[in-house]
């Protein structure tokens, strides 16, 4: 074998040498390795180390320790150390070198430093190369990486000093256990206090084996599941304390740590208080429930808008409303508006914290609209706890005491002001007849003062010849029977008048059943017999006034049924009173006129309480039917019902004879009178046309004149008959709005021709600028207008005008129609309207005039509402005028 | 030559209106009583009646009335000369399709005249229901 000489003191042949010698020994190493040389250069590595420090070889070997990838962070006293090892050899342990670890910032390194000494043939094996080799002193370095450990334990540290400082002062107790094994590795100090074990008896016993522990089974399945990494929560876990006490924890349990190092901490929170406190508030709550729903009184709670939260069945019932209603409800919506006042002022003050409570007696009204007297008693609950706050109503319904109160109070009332203020006398007297108390009315009657009468008894202010009689009421009535039938009895007034009285009498008994005195109800009748007897005279004229009128007077229920009639109208039918009274005026009346009756009834009868008169025919017990003419009235009782009717009945068949009479007439003149008139008129004509041939001078001056009183005749048949209709009344007028400017235009037009004949204008002023309207008849407007201007036309000399003015007034419009002709004698002026009256100076102006014209227009203007006047001056002319309503007739005429 | 039909029961009344209406040139036929109107309206055809209400068998009013209704007839203008003056009669005479109503002993002779040829020459006038005031010569 070659030996390779190795010189001492070249690192190279060091290297070669310590890595033959080691590499065996140090590469099965698992902890990084380096050794240095005498000089604190690395000659050797391991791989471990290699990986460890992520060197390469080149920055390894023949490197100084100091200048070394992490380890030039090495501290000063380190490389120290190491020349001593060096030196002297001997080594050192478990130094902790803290170097920059790059971004894990600090390594932590526990380095154990060995003195090696390579013996001189540790060469042996090697290479042939001869090396004088007097043994190296190397230093061998192993590096223990506990940075993790380090880090940890630092960590640990700190969190245990805090958790101990917590543990110490924590005002729960805390328990840790081993998690493996669940034994006790430490208590804290309120564990103790709370508990009462000391250390000692609890430190390394198994947690289900402490006394306190009531429930093993559950404190070894709570075990189990923190093994489990469970998180175990207890919320009441009972256990008991050294003396004996039950304590309620609430349990709270983790594991933490891991491996070996598993922990278990508990927590103890004592909550006996707070069960306690549950308890009290579950028992009151229990209790205030009862009350609340069972109870006698009605209870109510609302929040502070008043709207009902909760209420018991009692006062549910109170109101009438389902607890479902009374909550959609406020309490305003239940109180009477009377009470409603006081309540929101106490309320507001309540809301505002300036009460607590109030209590009132008021009145509620129930669903049903009955109203109901309570007394409530409110009380302003604060919510506390974030609740909010609310307010309690204790309502007892007392509607029965109250009504019977102010019933009592009613009847007192009532009573007291009935003896006092009644009319009849009241008064009670002893056996003997004297006087014991009376009221005012009593004294009134007899006109003695209270003292006066207190001296007298009822003997004194009666009659003596009624002694007898009055022994005998006392003792068959009073005493007998204890109270007598009503009876007459004349009192003897203070001043000697007499009194005509009615009377009761009543016993009374004392306490033992004895006869005590007696009670009496004295009523004055000497006025109502005065009213009889003055009610009788005048029933008895009254009665002969009935029976001998003309008329027939009758009387009738309100289903038309005979109550009473006079003998005139049981002679117009032929009927006897009894006959009547079991019949109705239906029976007496033909069908055809129901309905006008009908109509009557309804809006004339019922709605004013008499009606028109009015025509209609009754049916005689014979069968004959004759027109009448009735007029009725309602009769009404006290409280204006109407119970009946009366009417006066007239038989018409004279007057209607006489009408019919003139209708006859009426129609007869317009036909049989006109007839001849027509043709003597047509005839006459005729011969002034010529066509009979021409006429003389003389003969036509005739024959004009039997034209003229033909003419004349006419115009008397036409007037008269106006007359005769407009006096039947059966003309009817219009009622319509005529607009006046108008008629006055067409009455020109119609009497141009007059008005030429005469040289005459019409002159017509009417008024502003609107034409006036009035409610009229068109027509007989017309006529009246064209009488009165044709009137001043045909008066006045030739070639002077007529005037026709028209005034409007606020109520009424006038026409004015002036005149400058003949005018009227002032001895004459106050029969102009009447029928066939001319004037004197008339007839000679106008020959043909009838005397009817003012009298038909007076009545046409009567009849519409208005009225013709008139100024005049003979000589001078005349100013006719006419006033017409402008809202027409009054219909209530 | 147009006809014109009188119906008038007063014998002189008949007398005066022929006279007139035949000097003014037309051909006259009279009736007496509602009966006779009949006959001689059945024979056919007047261009115009004069008919008076008040006449003996038939009144006028029913003659006026079968006028209106016959198809032949009912366009035959119809004047009523009556001396009934009552609204309601009127009324009545309007409403069954008289074509005027005239009160005699209230209108000359002549206006009578003149309406006739003026409804027969100039066609129909103004309707007239104011017999007071219908339109004369």
């Amino acid at each position: 074998m070659k030996k390779n000489i190795v010189p001492s003191g070249h690192p190279k042949n060091e290297v070669a040498i310590v890595k033959t010698y080691a590499d065996t020994l140090l590469q099965t190493m698992r902890e990084p390795f380096l050794v240095l040389n005498s000089s604190l250069k690395a000659v050797y590595f391991n791989k471990p180390f290699e990986r460890r420090f992520r060197l390469k070889r080149k920055s390894v070997i023949g490197i100084s320790i100091a200048e070394m990838g992490e380890l030039r962070f090495a501290d000063s006293e380190f490389l120290k150390r190491l020349r001593l090892v060096s030196k002297t050899g001997k080594g050192f342990e478990a130094y902790e070198l803290r170097l920059k670890c790059g971004h894990r910032g600090n390594c932590i390194f526990k380095v154990n430093a060995r003195g090696l000494r390579l013996p001189k043939d540790a060469l042996k094996n090697i290479s042939s190369a001869a090396v004088k080799f007097d043994g190296s002193k190397f230093i061998l370095l192993g590096f223990e990486d506990i940075s993790e450990k380090k880090i940890f334990s630092e960590q640990f540290s700190i969190t245990e000093s805090r958790f101990r400082k917590l543990f110490e002062s924590a005002k729960v107790g805390i328990l840790v256990l081993d998690a493996l094994t669940g034994e006790v590795l430490d208590v804290n100090e309120h564990s103790v206090k709370m508990f009462g074990y000391p250390l000692p008896e609890v430190l390394g016993k198994r947690v289900w084996e402490l006394e306190a522990v009531k429930d093993v089974k559950q404190a070894k399945n709570a075990l189990k599941q923190l093994q489990n990494n469970k998180i175990v929560r207890i919320p009441d876990m009972p256990l008991k304390t050294k003396d004996g006490r039950t304590l309620h924890v609430e349990f709270a349990s983790n594991v933490y740590g891991y491996n070996h190092l598993k922990v278990i901490q508990c927590q103890l929170r004592d909550i006996t208080d707070k069960l306690r406190a549950q308890e009290a508030l579950r028992i009151s709550e229990e209790r205030y429930r009862r009350i609340f729903d069972e109870g006698v009184l009605g209870m109510a709670i609302s929040d502070r808008q008043l709207h009902f939260i909760k209420v018991n069945r009692r006062f549910c019932r109170m109101l009438g409303y389902s607890e479902k209603e009374l909550k959609k409800r406020t309490f305003k919506d239940i109180s009477h508006p009377a009470s409603l006042e006081k309540d929101i002022r106490n309320i507001r003050l309540m809301l505002d914290g300036k009460k607590t409570s109030y209590q009132t007696v008021k009145r509620y009204i129930r669903k049903d609209g009955e109203i109901i007297w309570a007394n409530t008693h409110v009380n302003y609950i604060r919510g506390g706890n974030g609740q909010s706050d609310f307010l309690q109503a204790l309502v007892e319904d007392i509607t029965t005491q109250k009504t019977a109160e102010i019933k009592l109070q009613i009847n007192a009332a009532k009573y007291r002001g009935l003896y006092d203020s009644i009319s009849d006398g009241i008064v009670r007297f002893d056996l003997q007849g004297k006087f014991l108390e009376c009221n005012s009315s009593f004294r009134k009657m007899l006109g003695y003062s209270m003292k006066n009468l207190g001296k007298l008894s009822y003997y004194q202010v009666t009659s003596e010849k009624n002694r007898s009689a009055q022994d005998a009421r006392l003792k068959e009535q009073v005493l007998k029977r204890g109270y007598t039938n009503l009876y007459e009895e004349s009192f003897i007034k203070k001043d000697g008048g007499e009194l005509s009285c009615e009377a009761k009498l009543w016993l009374t008994r004392d306490s033992q059943g004895k006869p005590e005195s007696v009670w009496g109800v004295i009523r004055d009748v000497t006025r109502r017999k005065m009213t009889e007897a003055a009610l009788q005279s005048s029933e008895s004229k009254y009665r002969g006034l009935y029976d001998s009128i003309k008329d027939g007077i009758e009387m009738t229920d309100v289903h038309g049924r005979f109550v009473e009639s006079n003998k005139a109208y049981q002679e117009m039918l032929g009927y006897t009173d009894k006959e009547l009274k079991k019949m109705t005026y239906h029976d007496i009346t033909p069908e055809k006129w129901r309905d006008i009756e009908l109509d009557i009834l309804t809006n004339q009868l019922l709605k004013q309480g008499f009606s028109g008169e009015y025509e209609k025919e009754y049916i005689r017990k014979d069968g004959t039917v004759f027109p009448v003419s009735s007029r009725l009235w309602m009769i009404r009782d006290e409280k204006g019902h109407p119970i009946g009717s009366w009417g006066i009945v007239r038989d018409i068949t004279e007057r209607k004879k006489i009408e019919r009479l003139k209708d006859d007439f009426a129609s007869l003149a317009s036909h049989q009178l006109r007839t001849p008139l027509t043709g003597t008129k047509w005839l006459v004509e005729t011969i002034q046309d010529g066509q009979l041939g021409p006429l003389t001078q003389k003969q036509k001056e005739y024959v004009d004149n039997i034209y003229q009183t033909n003419e004349r005749m006419i115009q008397l048949v036409s007037d008269m008959l106006d007359v005769i209709h407009l006096e039947s009344g059966k003309v009817a007028f219009a009622r319509e709005p005529v607009p006046v400017c108008e008629v006055l235009d067409n009455l020109i037009v119609m009497l141009k021709t007059a008005a030429e004949k005469r040289q005459v204008k019409i002159v017509v002023d009417c008024g502003r600028l609107h034409s006036p309207k009035i409610v009229a008849d068109s027509k007989r407007l017309q006529t009246v207008l064209e009488c009165l201007v044709s009137n001043a036309i045909e008066y006045s000399p030739t070639g002077k005008d007529v005037f026709v003015e028209v005034v409007e007034e606020p109520d009424t419009v006038s026409f004015i129609v002036k005149d400058s002709g003949i005018g009227i004698p002032k001895a004459e002026q106050e029969h102009i309207f009447e029928r066939f009256y001319r004037a004197s100076n008339a007839k000679s102006q106008k020959a043909n005039g009838t005397g009817l014209g003012l009298a038909i227009a007076q009545m046409l203007a009567k009849e519409m509402g208005g009225l013709i006047t008139f100024k005049s001056e003979e000589g001078k002319g005349s100013d006719f005028i006419l006033r017409m309503p402008v809202r027409g007739r009054p219909k209530t005429d | 030559m147009k006809r014109i039909l009188i119906v008038e029961d007063e014998v002189f009344l008949v007398q005066v209106l022929q006279d007139n209406l035949a000097s003014a040139g037309y051909e006259i036929d009279t009736a007496q009583d509602g009966e006779t109107a009949l006959e001689k309206l059945r024979v056919c055809c007047p261009d115009l009646m004069l008919l008076d209400l008040l006449i003996p068998k038939i009144d006028g009013f029913h003659v006026l009335e079968t006028v209106r209704k016959d198809t032949r007839l009912k366009s035959i203008p119809v004047y009523i000369i009556s001396n009934l003056s009552s609204d309601t009669e009127i009324k009545r005479a309007l409403d069954l399709g008289a074509d005027g109503y005239y009160i005699k002993s209230e209108h000359p002779i002549k206006e009578i005249v003149g309406i006739v040829i003026q409804r027969l020459e100039k066609g129909k006038i103004e309707e007239c229901r104011e017999p007071r005031t219908c339109p004369g010569v």
